[in-house]
């Protein structure tokens, strides 16, 4: 009867329920709104920077990601490769990346050498559909793919020679002369203006590196690399190998979105704020309306205690309702949002665009979003509730129905 | 066979200290009440009456002296323990009637045997024997809002009589009603005390309680004037 009473209780003030609920209502919803739209730029965002080229996790040779040289290699054997085969089938691509002197007739550039597996290498960052002009590359090509904007500097087309040198394997010399087949444009101008891909086989060749390389890069969901971290350093030897995600890699991305993040967090708080305000009002008002009824109680002999937990469930419930009534409300809106993104236009769209990311702003659909706005609420109104709380424990009956 | 005394008061004195001039709103009262009493407490007002209920009813403290109900030192008692003792050892029966707004009649009387944690099967059935002995069994269902103010009172009188208390305090519970509902709740009362020797004390102003009661206990400036028998 204690919860049939407090819910008939809640229903007492139909009028102050409904704008209770109503607040709670809106400020969810909005706040769902907010976090989802916040973390679809934040996947987004990983997506593209981590997804895009470095891959949210990288294998090297231990001691390679501090002393970046080709010395530092990796070995590549059959248990690695039975490691990678069993937990990230077709997931991985072979790279050995390096810094060479690059030239074509006119002019030299530094720029950025990389090996790769070309089918692996497509089918996880998709280069094929970046290239401008040419064709892609076949793992037995002794031919190149630039950079846009390597190109431009060095004055190379299709079919034009580009010839670079620079220091292989233990120092040994490195040379190679190399047919440009296609051309491809990085949305990223650091990449666009200095990578050279080449077939792997050839890298190790001219690297003097034969079974070598620098990086196996893993591409997954980002949200799972930690997991898969834990899993690769249990299977693989951790003095040899260092594992690494890209929050590793990354810090000043992961930095980025922190603060980013605290900005939307602080907006939320401040929603929340005054959500609690509303809310404090409500029982505020509530307590002094019924002060003389709980009196009644008190003196008829309900135990404060009981009274208390009566008071504090009519107050969760209005909480809650209002809660679960705002994710109900925010789902379909979540929804259209994630099959109806909103699309950018003008300079954003070519900033966008430019980066190589798709101009439109996505919403998250993770239900953690939904879940912690409940339990941010639950969290408030409990503590909220302290205030009754305190209230019906203090009271004396007689004063309390002389009021 | 000689009565069993349920309520001792011995030098009971309640004095408020937080106004201008200390008023002693019981003053030195020593009272006894049988099991079976239809006890009136007369005055005028501010004579001390509803201090004198609340005191007996552990719902304030005493100044100083004691009240005893049964063997049990009620002024001794903690709040909790009040509350409990309160529970299941006194009926309450108030002026404007406090039944629960949210609550049907019967759900009214049921609430305070719920919180004595008896069983749903004894409580429905109590609630409805003593709903029908208020003649209030056609109306069991309706919330307060929708009974008159003299059907309200006599869910309450039926509510303070659910937890089969050792007496029942009414304060001026006919205040608030018309004479025809005066004289159906004072019939019903002085049945209920007759057939079940429930004990009643009330303080009231009316006449017509007055009339009724068996002995008329008067105070004037929180002291016993008077301690009559009626016939």
């Amino acid at each position: 009867m204690l919860i049939k009473l407090a819910w008939r209780n809640i229903w007492r003030n139909k009028r102050r329920t409904y704008i209770t609920m109503g607040v709670m209502f809106f400020s969810v919803l909005l706040a769902i709104l907010m976090r989802s739209m916040q973390n679809g730029v934040y996947d987004e965002m990983i997506n593209n920077v981590v997804g895009y080229y470095t891959g949210q996790i990288q294998i090297h040779q231990k001691g390679y990601w501090e002393e970046q040289t080709l010395d530092n290699a990796l070995q590549l054997n059959d248990t690695l490769y039975n490691v990678l085969e069993n937990q990230l089938p077709n997931q991985y691509t072979e790279r050995i990346e390096t810094f060479v002197l690059a030239a074509s007739n006119s002019t030299t550039k530094g720029a950025m050498l990389v090996g790769v597996n070309p089918e692996n290498e497509n089918q996880l960052t998709h280069i094929e559909e970046k290239l401008i002009e040419g064709n892609y590359l076949t793992p037995e090509d002794n031919a190149a793919l630039i950079g846009e904007g390597l190109a431009k500097k060095l004055k190379l087309s299709v079919h034009d020679t580009l010839v670079f040198i620079g220091q292989g394997y233990h120092g040994v010399n490195a040379a190679g002369k190399f047919a440009v087949k296609g051309i491809v444009k990085f949305g990223s101008p650091e990449l666009n203006n200095q990578l050279i891909y080449i077939p792997l086989k050839s890298a190790q060749e001219i690297l003097g590196m034969p079974n070598l390389v620098t990086t196996i890069a893993v591409f997954t969901d980002y949200k799972k690399a930690e997991e898969i971290k834990a899993s690769l350093n249990t299977s693989l030897l951790t003095d040899k190998y260092e594992i690494m995600t890209w929050k590793e890699m990354m810090p000043e991305l992961v930095e980025m979105i922190a603060l980013d993040s605290a900005g939307g967090i602080l907006m939320i708080a401040v929603l929340y704020l005054i959500v609690a305000f509303v809310f404090l009002g409500t029982l505020i008002m509530m307590i002094s309306e019924r002060l003389h009824e709980f009196g009644v109680l008190i003196a008829i002999g309900m135990k404060k205690r009981k009274l208390a937990l009566m008071v504090y469930l009519e107050t969760i419930s209005v909480a809650l309702l209002g809660v679960m009534l705002g994710v109900v409300g925010a789902s379909p809106v979540i929804a259209y949002f994630y099959y109806n993104p909103i699309r950018f236009t003008g300079e954003v769209a070519k900033t966008y665009e430019n980066y190589g990311f798709e101009p439109v702003l996505k919403v998250s659909t993770d239900p953690m979003i939904f879940i912690n706005q409940g339990i941010i609420i639950y969290i408030l109104a409990s503590v909220l509730a302290v205030y009754p709380i305190l209230k019906i424990l203090k009271l004396k009956a007689i004063e309390a129905m002389r009021s | 066979m000689e009565s069993k005394i349920i309520i001792k008061t011995s030098e009971l004195t309640k004095t408020y200290t937080d106004v201008a001039v200390p008023v002693h709103a019981v003053n030195h009262v020593n009272l006894e009440i049988t099991q079976g009493e239809f006890t009136a407490i007369i005055g005028p007002s501010g004579s001390g009456k509803t201090t004198l209920l609340n005191l007996i009813g552990g719902l304030d403290k005493p100044t100083s002296g004691e009240i005893w109900v049964d063997d049990v030192k009620i002024n001794e008692l903690s709040d909790n323990e009040l509350i409990d003792f309160r529970l299941y050892n006194i009926g309450f029966v108030f002026q404007a009637y406090n039944l629960i707004p949210v609550l049907s009649a019967m759900e009214n009387v049921e609430f305070i045997m719920l919180l004595q944690n008896k069983p749903k099967a004894e409580r429905q059935k109590r609630a409805l024997q003593l709903l029908q002995e208020v003649g209030l069994a056609d109306r069991v269902n309706n919330k307060p809002t929708e009974l008159s103010g003299g059907q309200q009172q006599r869910v309450a009188v039926a509510r303070a009589l659910a937890s089969k208390p050792k007496f029942i305090l009414a304060d001026e519970p006919t205040a608030n009603l018309d004479s025809h509902s005066t004289a159906n709740l004072l019939d019903i009362m002085e049945r209920l005390n007759k057939e079940e020797n429930s004990t009643f004390v009330f303080s009231t102003h009316d006449q017509r309680v007055i009339e009724r009661a068996r002995r008329v206990i008067t105070l004037e400036d929180g002291k016993i004037v008077s301690d009559v028998q009626q016939n």
